[in-house]
């Protein structure tokens, strides 16, 4: 994936990001439980994930809409549909494979994470394999380009 | 032809003809007997003359001279009858033409009627309305010969006694002064005071409104134009005053509807007109404002304003004195007067003239008139508490757009003492009826002014000296009065405290009477009972202790001894004088600071002690802060570590288990308040004092030692990689906290330990992701966030294509 002359994806459209959440009075109560929503997951991704073509976050470039996100955390379910900005196999694998290890590490062990990629169904399968995603993670050079899109640009 | 012969006789016969009643002279005879042709006009003349048939014969004589002349002949039987009611009649008709065509008349044939006119004057009084009414006609002429108006006014005045002719006739009187005094004032000026002499006796007692409208009009004319009055000032005066004050009700079947007003106002400008009457004037109305009618006052009032008005018209300064102090006095009189509630308030009555005259002149480019309309608002606004108030409510909002455009000093300087003595008004908000609010709003547009004055040297200097030793007074007054009232009001007052510690502390300042104003706050700041109150007079106390200069020795009496109830408030105080001192490096700082360290062990105080480590060591907005132009030493935060690192390391180590969270949250308050550099260098020393911290189960101290060691762990200095095993432990198990915060903190403590040195914390990171799973769920999202920011950080420490 290193060096590529070109740019698979040149010009992406580029989508407003939406405002930080606002703040609610219950959000600061210690009583109150805020269950986990559609929308904590979808900042997960708009925190904290670069397309590693173009370093600004998943959100801007609309590969992961908000609608597409549905969890239920009554019965530990979360499924993410998402949108590569290009539909191209091996660009959607990795940003697939970004998000899916990036839900594991944000998420509750808990939870059983079902994501799929809107257009390039091939990887669906892959993804929802534990195993190849694991054993996938310890190629170290493919860990290394998933860790990069998952750096946090805040930092 | 004819002309000549006749006026050269009637002028050589008017002089020597003052007493021929009932006949016509020689020459007239002979001048109707050649004319005598007009045999229509005649019967018509006759016709008129006889019965009363009126209008025919006039509207036959028209507009022409040679009608005139006509009808004089024809007329020539009854203007020479022997009785009386025909002369009158005929000289009714000629009347009646002349007023129809006096203005095509020429000069000599006005001197030939002029002459006929004046010497009918001493003719019977039935004939005399007609005279007249001739006369006014003929007066109204442009072409009037020289010498003709003097002469028709000394026949008049000689001739007729006004005040017993009708009134309709005394209003042609009027007139004809009116007109003359049009056209021929040169020569009537020249009349000198027989003039006035003679108006006086033509008006005095008169009673009809019309025909005072018009002898006011003359009045008013012989003053503002400039007739010599004379010795006969006072007669003038005497003659039209006493009309005041105009009490008049219009009949309601009055066709020409006059109405009070307009008596009152044109009597007035009589009266005000000349200083010459001043003397006479100030006592009348002082007379009169002791009426019991209303209107009487009032008109009493604006009387006495205009003539301040005209008093700055001379360039006496004595009377220029006393026209104000005589302002002052009444407006502090009729401040006094009882409002009912269907009578008009007095006051704002007379006030609001006042304002609208004054302002106008306030905003006016002609600066000429800035400075009296301000010494004129200075006298009314100082007279008394409402004045104050009520003139002070509309000229600020004024002089605050003045400032912002350039104004000279003069002007900014009265317009400020009107301000100042309305900060008078404000002594007792409650007992005057006015809202605190509307006190807080001056006391902001004072602080508005301030600020624009503050470059300006005379002004600030005048402003400082005089309008702040006030307000001090004021809010000391205030705060010591409403010591019994309500939360409620002490919210009030915070606002006024605000604003006034705002315009007082605003530069480096004198104050007068200070050692009273010490004792005063030291005495509300001891043993006020709420919040408030105590509080901020504590800050202002410490405000003026710290700007006061060295040397003066003021022994403070720790207030052990207060009964328990005021003990917070004693250490309110001593906690402020502390900061006070401490801020200038105050030698007598250490004793205080000692005091409060040791404060830090009292059962009932302690936790309020451990508190006010903060206020000692943050910054304060309002108070001792730099904008306050506060005296304050760079430094003096690392310089009260320095000094007393181990002080607080010994207390710690030697207090009760349960005081020991006192000392931790005093010192955390201490070193999260230090410069950056400075924690850095002093963790070494600090650091197990803050680990112990950390295992506090006080979750006050908790929070507060992680706040302060966060940014520490930004970067982090070599001391705590000996620290480490401790750091985790503690922090992990804080992140199961049941306070959210300190949840939060300690997460953040942990994520920032993620970027210490790799090799130092690697061997921690399997721990520490497994132990950052647990908050991944936790109840608050707020945690569940900062969990999965921390532990993302973590999963990229040590892992390819990590930072």
């Amino acid at each position: 994936m290193s060096g590529g002359t070109r740019l698979e994806n040149a010009n992406p459209l580029i989508f407003q990001r939406s405002g930080e959440r606002l703040l609610t009075a219950t959000d600061e109560d210690e009583d109150v439980a805020d269950p986990i929503d559609d929308r904590e997951i979808f900042d997960i991704f708009s925190k904290s994930i670069n397309d590693p073509e173009h370093p600004l976050s998943l959100e801007e470039l609309n590969v992961v809409e908000q609608m597409l996100i549905n969890v239920n955390d009554e019965e530990s379910t979360v499924s993410v549909e998402f949108t590569p900005t290009i539909p191209h196999c091996s660009m959607a694998t990795l940003i697939g494979l970004s998000i899916k290890v990036k839900l594991l590490r944000s998420l509750p062990d808990r939870f059983k994470v079902i994501l799929v990629s809107s257009q390039t169904h091939l990887i669906n399968k892959q993804l929802a394999d534990k195993e190849r995603v694991a054993a996938a993670l310890e190629n170290s050079q493919l860990l290394e380009v998933v860790n990069q899109c998952l750096s946090s640009r805040a930092m | 032809m004819v002309w000549d012969i006749v006026s050269k006789r009637g002028r050589r016969r008017r002089s020597c003809c003052a007493h021929a009643q009932l006949s016509l002279k020689p020459g007239w005879l002979l001048f109707f007997r050649m004319a005598a042709d007009n045999s229509v006009l005649l019967g018509l003349v006759e016709e008129f003359v006889s019965g009363q048939v009126d209008s025919k014969a006039a509207e036959t004589s028209e507009k022409s001279i040679v009608n005139v002349i006509h009808c004089l002949s024809s007329c020539r039987l009854s203007l020479t009858s022997s009785q009386p009611q025909t002369r009158g009649r005929g000289v009714q008709l000629l009347s009646q033409v002349l007023q129809e065509c006096y203005s095509s008349l020429s000069e000599r044939e006005l001197e030939v009627l002029l002459a006929f006119y004046e010497n009918r004057l001493k003719d019977h009084y039935v004939i005399i309305p007609h005279v007249l009414q001739g006369l006014n006609a003929l007066t109204k002429c442009s072409v009037l010969p020289p010498g003709s108006a003097v002469s028709i006014l000394r026949s008049i005045f000689q001739d007729l006694h006004v005040q017993s002719l009708m009134l309709a006739e005394r209003s042609c009187v009027y007139n004809i002064l009116v007109s003359l005094m049009e056209s021929k004032e040169e020569e009537l000026k020249g009349l000198g005071a027989d003039f006035i002499y003679g108006f006086v006796q033509s008006v005095d007692g008169e009673r009809d409104p019309r025909n005072l409208l018009l002898a006011f009009q003359v009045a008013r004319n012989i003053i503002h134009r400039g007739y010599d009055l004379g010795k006969f000032v006072e007669e003038l005066f005497e003659v039209m005053s006493c009309y005041f004050p105009i009490d008049f009700s219009p009949p309601p079947s009055d066709p020409h509807r006059i109405t009070q007003e307009e008596l009152v106002l044109s009597l007035r400008a009589v009266l005000t007109g000349t200083s010459q009457f001043a003397e006479f004037l100030l006592p009348l109305i002082i007379e009169k404002l002791d009426s019991d009618i209303q209107s009487a006052k009032v008109d009493s009032l604006q009387t006495l304003f205009i003539s301040c008005m005209q008093v700055f018209q001379t360039a006496s300064e004595g009377v220029e004195s006393a026209g104000l102090s005589a302002l002052s006095a009444l407006v502090s009189c009729l401040s006094r007067s009882v409002l009912n509630s269907d009578s008009e308030d007095v006051l704002q009555v007379f006030l609001s003239l006042v304002l609208q005259d004054c302002q106008h002149h306030l905003c006016e480019p002609d600066l000429k008139l800035v400075w009296p309309s301000a010494k004129l608002l200075q006298a009314a606004a100082g007279a008394s508490y409402r004045a104050s108030l009520i003139v002070s409510a509309a000229v600020i909002p004024a002089l605050l757009e003045q400032y912002n455009n350039e104004t000279q000093v003069r002007s900014c300087l009265s317009l400020t003492n009107i301000l100042r003595t309305g900060l008078d008004a404000y002594f007792f908000p409650n007992v005057c009826g006015f809202s605190v609010e509307e006190v807080v709003a001056v006391c902001i547009s004072l602080q508005k002014i301030a600020e624009h004055v503050r470059d300006s040297e005379g002004i600030g200097r005048f402003f400082h000296d005089i309008i702040i030793p006030h307000l001090l007074g004021l809010c000391l007054q205030a705060a010591l009065q409403s010591r019994d009232a309500g939360q409620l009001f002490e919210r009030k007052k915070q606002h006024l405290w605000d604003s006034s510690c705002h315009s007082f502390t605003s530069r480096q300042v004198e104050i007068p009477e200070i050692d009273r104003l010490l004792v005063q706050l030291e005495d509300l700041s001891c043993t006020g009972p709420h919040l408030f109150s105590y509080t901020f007079a504590a800050k202002c106390f410490a405000g003026l202790v710290n700007k006061m200069p060295a040397g003066t020795h003021r022994i403070y009496l720790l207030p052990k001894s207060h009964a328990l109830n005021f003990r917070t408030q004693a250490f309110t105080l001593l906690l402020w004088v502390s900061k006070a001192l401490l801020l200038r490096y105050h030698p007598l700082s250490t004793a205080l600071t000692d005091k409060l360290f040791a404060l830090l062990s009292d059962p009932a105080l302690g936790s309020q002690v451990a508190d006010g480590f903060c206020v000692l060591m943050s910054d304060s907005l309002d108070v001792l802060n730099r904008n306050c132009h506060a005296d304050v030493r760079i430094m003096y935060r690392q310089r009260f570590f320095a000094e007393n690192t181990t002080k607080i390391i010994q207390g710690f180590n030697s207090a009760e288990q349960e005081k020991k969270s006192y000392y931790l949250k005093a010192l955390s308050h201490i070193v999260s308040n230090l410069p950056r550099q400075v924690q850095l260098t002093e963790l070494p020393v600090l650091l197990p004092l803050l680990l112990e911290a950390l295992s506090c189960a006080d979750q006050a101290v908790q929070l507060s030692t992680l706040s302060c060691l966060q940014p520490v762990l930004l970067e982090p200095p070599a001391a705590i990689r000996n620290q480490l095993e401790a750091l985790f432990s503690r922090l992990l198990t804080l992140t199961t906290s049941p306070a959210m915060k300190v949840r939060i903190a300690s997460l953040q403590c942990v994520h920032a330990l993620s970027r210490l040195p790799e090799h130092m914390v690697l061997p921690f990171r399997a721990r520490v992701l497994k132990a950052l799973a647990v908050p991944l769920d936790d109840t608050k999202r707020l945690v569940r966030m900062e969990a999965m920011v921390a532990r993302g950080e973590w999963f990229l420490l040590g892992s390819p294509g990590g930072r």
